[in-house]
């Protein structure tokens, strides 16, 4: 029976020889993985603040939206203490209702506010993108102009957001 | 009342070395007061750290101040040179400077600034605790001896005994097609996260398989995720997933889900991650690099230090066609994480402690 550091061994020795056979059947092309290390490396320094603001925006908006499922399980009931652990679960179903209520406003609020962040990212991109690539000689009117439209989507939305939330707030909603 | 505090370079809600610390904080406490000073706080703060600014210069040669060294910062240098107490160093390794030079500038002096730090420090140090061999071994080039190895306040179940978060849980089965290869670490130029995206976009458009890569944690240096990010984007890689930092029972959902750990770190000091997965019993594969081996043992897959995306690809597609060794590995890491049982090494710190406070 082999023992577990050959066992590995053995795993290493096939995974080394595969990725020979790859390169020789033309799977692994030459100078792949440094040409796949080269492409990071010039994104990595072509990264101006711009798009390095634009990029956390994204991670931040992914981040907002991971955040943003309310739900009732969610709310966690648990406790070193068991007499403690009881009566949190006893308060947690006595105000079950009133939790759901919560929960139901702030995913009505999640969603709205979804929807402006998903308006705007692109917005903000496209803005980014025109700068960046328009380099020395920028428009300025050009840019003044999605600046406009920008601002105008801006209010439609937040028009939208305040009648979503009157709504929500609306008991006969 | 002996009165105990420790001292961070920074600290974050889910930090490995803040929770580290945390853990000393409750056996110090049975000894008399004791609380966390961290130089570097998330702009909300932390509940249960305090900002170093608050830290008390009014303390007595007796008194003694446990400094958890991860990095350089002059202010945190600057109070433990002029500070009575006496120092109790726990080192957990600084990364290497090289790495970051290009990345991040400021960050890489700071880092070497770290090293020079703690020469200057030797001589008020009068007991040293690194976190793993190969931590002691990189302390001993600065001129420390008499090292106490030991992982105090690492709680490598911490994660497995939470309940995985059912939203984090719903929505990993709306996004994760086929196996799962997580990661989990901060965004840092030396964690290497976009060679597991290159892997990714080798097993996707090379070799024809579909796992779903998640890349959780952090972005402390945020050129770094961000550009992986972005290679991911312009190579259509599918099925890269960035999470960022996620709660520890949305983590505890994503250990629960994963079918390996995978990482191309260069510089590991001990590598909680790999003990949480581990105790999760998800297998590891990454490199033999710092103190993955003796972290690891034989329960990881570890690859050359400079293995490539090609190698990685290959391991995972190894290992994924292998449920016997999966399991096998599965079964060996739940053995090898019992090693580090945090009781008995609380226990000697404290022990160590007690002999000289």
């Amino acid at each position: 029976m082999p023992t577990d550091t050959d066992e590995l061994g053995d795993a290493l020795e096939r995974i080394r020889g595969r990725v020979e056979e790859r390169r020789e059947a033309g799977d692994y092309p030459p100078g792949l993985e440094q040409q796949l290390d080269r492409h990071y490396h010039h994104i990595l320094k072509g990264f101006d603040s711009d798009v390095e603001a634009i990029t956390a925006l994204r991670l931040a908006v992914a981040n907002l939206r991971a955040q943003s499922e309310f739900d009732i399980s969610r709310v966690d009931t648990w406790s070193k203490n068991p007499i403690k652990r009881l009566v949190h679960r006893v308060i947690g179903k006595l105000t079950t209702r009133q939790t759901h209520g919560i929960l139901v406003h702030l995913r009505r609020y999640g969603v709205a506010l979804d929807e402006v962040l998903s308006s705007l990212l692109p917005i903000v991109e496209s803005l980014a993108g025109s700068e960046t690539e328009g380099g020395g000689g920028s428009k300025h009117s050009d840019h003044d102009k999605r600046l406009h439209t920008a601002l105008d989507r801006i209010s439609l939305l937040e028009d939208r957001l305040d009648r979503s939330l009157e709504a929500s707030d609306d008991p006969s909603a | 009342m002996t009165e105990i505090h420790q001292v961070l370079v920074g600290a974050g809600h889910t930090d490995a070395i803040t929770n580290m610390a945390r853990a000393l904080r409750e056996v110090l406490r049975t000894l008399g007061p004791s609380e966390i000073y961290a130089r570097h706080l998330p702009p909300e703060g932390i509940e249960d750290v305090l900002p170093l600014y608050q830290f008390s210069r009014n303390g007595s040669a007796g008194q003694t101040i446990v400094f958890h060294a991860s990095g350089g910062d002059p202010d945190v240098f600057e109070l433990l040179d002029n500070v009575a107490e006496r120092i109790v160093l726990v080192f957990h390794n600084i990364a290497p400077a090289e790495l970051y030079d290009d990345v991040d500038p400021a960050r890489a002096e700071m880092l070497r600034m770290g090293w020079r730090e703690l020469e200057l420090l030797r001589p008020r140090v009068f007991l040293a605790f690194a976190d793993s061999s190969h931590n002691a071994e990189c302390l001993k080039t600065v001129g420390y001896n008499d090292i106490t190895v030991i992982a105090a306040g690492v709680d490598a179940y911490r994660l497995h005994r939470l309940t995985p978060d059912p939203a984090m849980w719903h929505r990993l089965g709306h996004e994760v097609h086929g196996p799962l290869l997580m990661y989990v670490g901060q965004g840092v130029p030396h964690k290497r996260p976009e060679v597991l995206v290159q892997m990714q976009y080798l097993l996707t458009q090379h070799i024809g398989r579909f796992p779903t890569l998640a890349i959780v944690g952090p972005s402390a240096v945020l050129k770094v995720n961000a550009a992986a990010l972005e290679q991911a984007r312009v190579l259509r890689v599918p099925g890269c997933l960035f999470y960022g930092q996620l709660t520890d029972t949305q983590l505890a959902a994503v250990y629960r889900r994963a079918d390996l750990f995978v990482t191309a770190s260069m510089h590991e000091g001990l590598c909680i991650p790999i003990l949480e997965a581990m105790a999760a019993g998800v297998p590891v594969v990454g490199r033999s690099v710092g103190a993955m081996p003796d972290t690891v043992g034989d329960a990881g897959l570890l690859l050359p230090e400079d293995a490539g995306p090609e190698m990685f690809a290959e391991a995972v597609g190894e290992l994924l066609d292998d449920q016997g060794l999966r399991s096998r590995m599965a079964f060996r890491g739940r053995q090898r994480v019992r090693e580090f049982d945090d009781t008995a090494a609380t226990a000697t710190f404290l022990k160590e402690l007690a002999m000289v406070v």
